[in-house]
C-alpha cells in the first residue's frame, strides 16, 4: 500500500490496530452504559409493550423510596469501613511477607487464596461460620467471649459481617499489589533508619506508608470502585436483609430490575450509583493524588 | 494485502448461530432429582399417547424467574412454562400470556370442572383463564407424635389457644443442662406463615376490590399472636438452632409441632426415617383457614407452538399426567377424581391436605412483585428489630399502595 | 575516644563456600580516617556494614571505645553512615531528612534546628533546607546525606562508597571536602572505595582486601613502597607494578631468568634470594622507577634491558609508555616517562630499574620475598 506520507501510513495502521478493541469496546461497554442511562428515563418493563417516557419520574421516585434511601447509606457504611481497613490490612500483610520470617512462601498463598477463591463459594462457606452453631461463635466462646447469635439474621451485624468477610478475602489480593510495590523501596532507606534509630513500626510508618503512596492510591481506588458495587456476597448470605439492613445499591438494581420487571428505575437507581462512584474517584484524585516521590 | 481465510473463521461463527426453533420447547424449575424424574416419566407417557408431538424439555436450573423474564422479555420464551401462583399476577397484568378459554372449550377430555373450584379459578384474570393449576400444596401442621406422648398429650391443638398451652407443654429442657433444646412451635419471619392466621381471624392482606387491609387491627392481631409464641420463649426460629428451614428444625427434633407442606414429607423420609409423625389440619381461630400453593403451566402469547404445548398442558394437567405427578406424593392433585381414585383421602397424611382445599385461600396477592419483599422487610424488623407490630403493618399498608394491580 | 577494635571477625553467610571475611584483625585509633579498599567482592562493605550493624557478625569480636558491639543494634552503637545511593527519605525535605534520627530520639525542637542548621552551614547547604531529594543534583545529595551523619555526632563515621555515583570532577572536588571535614569534626572515620586513587588520597591507614582478607593495614606510602604481597603491589599504584614470572638461576651469579629477559640480580639482593635459587619467583618493577639509560644518569639502575615502544598515552605531565622486552613481544608493560622525552612507537630504548626499588615474590604464596 502506498501512503502520501510517513504519518499517514502510521496513523492507518494505528487505527486500524485500535479498531477492533474499539469496537469491543464500544458495543459491550460504551453502548451498554449509554443505553442503560437512557432507559433510566422511561418506564421500561420487558415484558410490556409500551415504554412511556417519564423524564425525571424514575429518578424522583428513588429518591422518595426509603429502602433505596436504606441502600445509599448501606453502601456507604460499607465502603468507609471496608476500604480503609482492607488498605492498611494488606500493606500491613505485604509489609511482613517481605521480611524473612520462616514460612514466608506458605504465608503468602495462605492469604492470596481467599482472593481467587469464587466469591460464591467463601459466600457460602461464611454462611455456615456465622449460622448460630456456627465456628465464629464456637472460637469466641472457646476464648471466653459469650456469643450466641446467628450473625447474618441479626440487623445489628449483618452488614458488619460481610464487610469482615471481604476485608477477608480482598486483602490477600491488594496485598500482592503492595508486595510488588514494597520491593521497589531501596533497602538502603530502611538502613539509614534502622541507624537514625527506627524501630519497625516506625520504619512502616515514616519509610514503608509514603513510599508506597502511589500504590495506595491504585489500592484505594480499586477497593472503592469494588466496595461499592459489593453484590455477590449479600445476594447469597442475607438477600439484602433482615429488614434491609444488608442492601446495597447493587442489590437494590438487581432486585429492582430482574425481580421486580421495572428495568428503567434499576437503571436509574445504578446511574445513581455510578455518578456516586464518579465523585468519590474524582475527590481522591484531586486530594489524594499519586504522586511518586 | 492477502487476507487468510482463518481470519473468516470467528466472523462465520459469530454471525452463522441463530438456531430456528422447529419445536415447542417445556420448561419448568429443577428442585430435586425426584421431581424431575417424575417429569421426565411423565413426558415419557406422553410421547407415547402422542407421538407426533416433538417437544423438548429445558429445565431451568436457578435463578427461574429472571431467566423467565428475560427470556419473555427478548423473545425467547418457551411454549409451555410452570408459573408460580404468587407471581402469576404481575404476568396476567402485563399481558404476556396466551388466554386459554378457546383450548378449554375445545377440548372436551380436559373436564375443567373436574378441578377444585379455588384452582380451577386460580389463574383467572379479567374473566379469561391464564392458567391451569397441575398440583396444588397447602399449609397443615406436623407433629412429633413422641413428644406428645411424652409431654402426656393424647389430643392435637385445635384452636389458637391450645396451639399456646401445647407449645407451653412441649417445651422442654431434655438433657438437664439449664438449656431449652425442645420447642413447642417453630415460626419464621415470613409474609406467608403469618397469613394463615391472618385469614383465620378474618383479615387480608388486599381484598377482591383492590383494598389494602394489612394494617386492619386483624392482621395486626394475627400477627402478634405468632410473635407471641416466640417471645414467650414456646416457639423457636430456624436460625437460632442453626437449621435453614422449618422443616429442618421438625426434622431434627428441635420442636414438637411446625406448619408446612406436603414438601416436607418427602424429606422427612430421607433426613429423620424413623420421627414419627402425624398430620393435621391448621388450628383454627375465628374461622378455619390456610394457605394453598399452586403451579400453573402457561403459554406465552408469543409462542408459535400453541397447538402442540396446549396438547401437552392438557395431557400433563390431564386425568393420567396428574396421576403420574402426584402418586409419589411430592404435590397434591387438583382434579377431584384423581383424589379420590389415588386414595388421597384416605391416606392418614394426605387426607388431611385434602380436607383443607374446602377452605383454603390461594397464595396469590394481587400486587406488584415488590409486594413480597417489603412485607418480608416489615415481618424481619417486627422479628429482629422488635418493631412496634401496629405501628409497622400500617406503615407497610401505606407501602403496599404504591404496588396495586388493576 | 572512638576507637575501633576487630578480632577475629569472621562473616561467613549460610550455605556460601568460603567466609566473605575471614578472621579480620584491626586496630582503628582514635580519630583515624581509616579506608578499606579491594576489587569487586572483596568484603569492604561487608566490613563496613558489620561495624554498624547492618550485618551479623558470624564470629570474632567488634569493640567500638572498648565496648563490644557484637548484639547491638545499629541505633545503639553511636555510628552514623553515609550509603553509596545516598538513601535520602524521597518524602521529606533537607531539613526533615537531617533531623529525623534526632526526631525519633524526641530531642527537643530547638537543639534539633540548631543542630541541623550548623551541619547544614559546614557543608554549605543552608539555602536546600526546604528542598526534596528530587530536585537537587548528585552532589548536592550526597552533602545532605553526609548532613544527616554530622547531626547524629555520632562516635564513627562510616562511608559507603559515598563518591561513586558522582562525576570525576565533582568526585575529586568532595575528597577534598571530605578529607576537610574529617578535620573539622576530629571524628574516627571508616571509608569503604574501590578506587585506590581515593584510598590513598584521603586514608591515613588503608586496609586493602582480597577476597575476605585483609592483606595489608599500613599508610598509603607504606603500601606503595612495602606492600607485603603481591595483590597490594599491584593493586596499589596507578598504572599497576610491572611483574615478570621467572626463576632464580645460578649461572655465573644470581640471575633472572624468564622469558621476556633475564638479568643478574644486583649485589644487595643476592643474599635475600639466595635460598630461592630454582625456585619460581616474580619479579615486580614499578613503572615510575624504570629510567632511560640514554637520559638518566643520576640513580643506582639495574643492568640494561632492551625494549620496544608498542603505544604512548600522553596525559600532559608525562607519558605512559607501553611496551615489551625486545625478547618476547607478547607481553606488554608500562612506564612512566617524562613528557618532554619524544618517543614514537617502534623506537628501541635501552631501560634501567632503580636497584632499590626492586621487587621480588615469591610466586606460589606472592609473598614479598624482598
Amino acid at each position: 500500500m502506498k501512503f502520501k506520507s510517513r504519518k499517514k501510513e502510521q496513523f492507518f495502521w494505528g487505527y486500524l490496530f485500535l479498531a477492533f478493541p474499539l469496537l469491543l469496546l464500544t458495543v459491550f461497554v460504551f453502548f451498554p452504559i449509554g443505553f442503560a442511562f437512557a432507559v433510566s428515563f422511561f418506564d421500561w418493563n420487558l415484558l410490556i409493550p409500551d415504554k412511556p417516557f417519564v423524564g425525571l419520574g424514575n429518578y424522583i421516585e428513588l429518591f422518595k423510596d426509603p429502602v433505596f434511601i436504606k441502600a445509599i447509606k448501606n453502601t456507604i457504611i460499607y465502603t468507609a469501613g471496608v476500604v480503609p481497613v482492607q488498605t492498611l490490612l494488606s500493606l500491613f500483610l505485604a509489609f511482613i511477607m517481605n521480611q524473612k520470617i520462616r514460612g514466608r512462601a506458605f504465608f503468602r498463598t495462605a492469604f492470596y487464596i481467599p482472593a481467587i477463591t469464587s466469591s460464591v463459594v467463601t459466600s457460602i462457606i461464611f454462611v455456615w461460620i456465622y449460622s448460630k452453631p456456627g465456628l465464629l461463635n464456637y472460637l469466641l466462646n472457646s476464648a471466653g467471649i459469650e456469643s450466641n447469635i446467628d450473625w447474618l439474621t441479626n440487623p445489628l451485624t449483618v452488614l458488619p459481617s460481610i464487610m469482615m468477610l471481604n476485608i477477608w478475602t480482598t486483602s490477600g489480593y491488594f496485598m500482592v499489589s503492595f508486595l510488588a510495590g514494597l520491593q521497589n523501596i531501596p533497602s538502603s532507606l530502611y538502613e539509614a533508619a534502622k541507624i537514625d534509630g527506627a524501630n519497625q513500626w516506625q520504619q512502616f510508618w515514616k519509610i514503608t506508608v509514603p513510599m508506597v503512596r502511589p500504590v495506595t492510591y491504585f489500592v484505594v481506588i480499586m477497593s472503592l470502585i469494588g466496595c461499592f458495587q459489593v453484590f455477590d456476597q449479600i445476594f447469597i448470605m442475607s438477600s439484602g436483609g433482615p429488614d434491609n439492613a444488608s442492601t446495597t445499591m447493587s442489590y437494590f438494581v438487581y432486585q429492582n430490575s430482574f425481580k421486580y420487571f421495572r428495568f428503567g428505575f434499576g437503571a436509574a437507581s445504578a446511574a445513581i450509583l455510578a455518578l456516586l462512584i464518579f465523585a468519590t474517584t474524582v475527590i481522591q484524585k484531586k486530594y489524594f493524588p499519586p504522586d511518586a516521590y | 494485502m492477502k487476507v487468510n481465510i482463518l481470519y473468516l473463521i470467528p466472523l462465520l461463527l459469530l454471525f452463522g448461530c441463530g438456531e430456528k426453533q422447529t419445536v415447542a420447547r417445556y420448561t419448568s424449575w429443577q428442585s430435586s432429582q425426584t421431581e424431575e424424574k417424575i417429569i421426565r416419566q411423565t413426558l415419557r407417557n406422553f410421547e407415547k399417547k402422542y407421538p407426533n408431538i416433538s417437544y423438548q424439555f429445558q429445565p431451568i436450573p436457578g435463578n427461574y424467574t429472571e431467566k423467565l423474564q428475560l427470556m419473555l422479555g427478548t423473545g425467547k420464551a418457551p411454549d409451555l412454562f410452570w408459573l408460580k401462583g404468587d407471581t402469576s399476577p404481575a404476568y396476567m397484568s402485563f399481558d404476556v400470556l396466551e388466554p386459554l378459554d378457546s383450548f378449554l372449550e375445545q377440548d372436551t377430555d380436559f373436564e375443567i370442572d373436574d378441578f377444585f373450584p379455588v384452582f380451577r379459578d386460580a389463574f383467572k384474570y379479567r374473566g379469561k383463564n391464564y392458567g391451569v393449576a397441575k398440583d396444588f400444596n397447602a399449609y397443615v401442621l406436623f407433629y412429633n407424635k413422641r413428644m406428645f406422648a411424652e409431654a402426656g398429650l393424647d389430643t392435637v391443638p385445635t384452636t389458637w389457644q391450645e396451639l399456646y398451652t401445647f407449645s407451653k407443654k412441649l417445651t422442654k429442657d431434655t438433657n438437664g443442662d439449664g438449656k431449652i433444646d425442645q420447642y413447642g412451635f417453630v415460626i419464621e419471619p415470613s409474609i406467608d406463615i403469618v397469613m394463615p392466621f391472618a385469614y383465620q381471624n378474618g383479615g387480608e392482606i388486599i381484598t377482591e376490590d383492590g383494598e389494602i387491609k394489612i394494617g386492619e387491627p386483624e392482621f395486626i392481631e394475627a400477627t402478634e399472636f405468632m410473635m407471641s409464641l416466640y417471645r414467650d420463649g414456646i416457639a423457636t426460629n430456624p436460625a437460632d438452632v442453626g437449621a435453614g428451614w422449618m422443616g429442618d428444625v421438625f426434622s431434627r427434633r428441635q420442636c414438637a409441632m411446625a406448619i408446612s407442606g406436603a414438601w416436607l414429607i418427602p424429606y422427612l423420609k430421607d433426613n429423620a426415617p424413623n420421627l414419627e409423625y402425624g398430620v393435621v389440619e391448621l388450628p383454627r381461630g375465628k374461622r378455619k383457614a390456610t394457605l394453598a400453593f399452586s403451579v400453573a403451566m402457561v403459554i406465552p402469547k408469543q409462542s408459535t407452538h400453541k397447538e402442540d404445548a396446549w396438547q401437552m398442558l392438557s395431557y400433563l394437567s390431564g386425568k393420567e399426567g396428574m396421576k403420574t405427578w402426584t402418586e409419589s406424593g411430592i404435590a397434591l392433585p387438583t382434579r377431584k377424581s384423581v383424589a379420590e381414585e389415588n386414595g388421597f383421602y384416605q391416606d392418614s397424611l394426605y387426607s388431611v391436605f385434602m380436607k383443607s382445599v374446602d377452605y383454603a385461600k390461594l397464595y396469590k396477592v394481587n400486587m406488584q412483585e415488590r409486594w413480597f419483599d417489603d412485607s418480608q422487610a416489615a415481618m424481619q424488623g417486627i422479628f429482629y428489630k422488635k418493631k412496634d407490630i401496629a405501628q409497622t403493618l400500617q406503615e407497610l399498608a401505606v407501602t403496599l399502595e404504591k404496588y396495586k394491580l388493576d | 575516644m572512638a576507637t575501633i577494635q576487630i578480632e577475629n571477625l569472621e562473616k561467613v553467610y549460610p550455605g556460601a563456600e568460603r567466609a566473605t571475611i575471614q578472621k579480620a584483625n584491626l586496630s582503628i585509633q582514635d580519630k583515624e580516617f581509616v579506608v578499606l579498599v579491594g576489587p569487586s567482592g572483596c568484603g569492604k562493605s561487608t566490613l563496613l556494614r558489620m561495624i554498624a550493624g547492618l550485618e551479623e557478625i558470624t564470629s570474632g569480636e567488634l569493640q567500638i571505645d572498648g565496648g563490644r558491639m557484637n548484639e547491638l543494634s545499629p541505633k545503639d552503637r553511636d555510628i552514623a553512615m553515609v550509603f553509596q545511593n545516598y538513601a535520602l527519605y524521597p518524602h521529606m525535605t533537607v531539613f526533615d531528612n537531617m533531623a529525623f534520627g534526632l526526631k525519633l530520639r524526641k530531642t527537643p525542637k530547638q537543639e534539633i534546628k540548631h543542630k541541623v542548621e550548623h551541619a547544614a552551614k559546614i557543608l554549605d547547604i543552608t539555602h536546600l533546607l526546604d528542598r526534596r531529594p528530587k530536585d537537587m543534583s548528585g552532589g548536592q545529595r550526597q552533602r545532605v546525606a553526609i548532613g544527616r551523619s554530622i547531626v547524629r555526632d555520632p562516635k564513627v563515621f562510616l562511608f559507603d562508597e559515598p563518591l561513586s555515583n558522582l562525576d570525576a570532577k565533582l568526585r575529586v572536588q568532595m575528597r577534598a571536602e571530605i578529607k576537610k571535614l574529617h578535620r573539622q569534626l576530629d571524628a574516627t572515620i571508616v571509608y569503604v572505595t574501590h578506587d585506590q586513587i581515593e584510598a590513598m588520597t584521603m586514608g591515613d591507614r588503608i586496609v586493602v582486601l582480597k577476597d575476605g582478607i585483609v592483606q595489608q593495614f599500613d599508610s598509603p606510602m607504606n603500601l606503595f613502597n612495602n606492600p607485603q604481597n603481591k595483590f597490594v603491589a599491584g593493586f596499589i599504584g596507578s598504572p599497576s607494578m610491572n611483574f615478570i614470572e621467572g626463576k632464580i638461576v645460578m649461572q655465573k651469579e644470581a640471575t633472572f631468568k624468564s622469558k621476556d629477559l633475564q638479568f643478574a640480580v644486583p649485589k644487595d639482593l643476592r643474599p635475600c634470594l639466595k635460598p630461592y635459587e630454582g625456585k619460581n619467583v616474580v619479579f615486580g618493577f614499578r613503572p615510575e622507577y624504570i629510567y632511560d639509560k640514554a637520559v638518566e644518569k643520576g640513580k643506582r639502575l639495574s643492568e640494561s634491558m632492551e625494549i620496544e615502544v608498542e603505544a604512548l598515552e600522553p596525559i600532559g605531565s608525562e607519558t605512559f609508555v607501553y611496551f615489551h622486552f625486545s625478547g618476547n613481544p607478547d607481553h606488554s608493560f608500562c612506564f612512566r616517562s617524562n613528557s618532554q622525552l619524544a618517543y614514537a612507537v617502534g623506537d628501541k630504548i635501552t631501560i634501567g630499574v632503580d636497584i632499590d626499588r626492586l621487587r621480588f615474590f615469591e610466586a606460589d604464596t606472592e609473598k614479598r620475598i624482598m
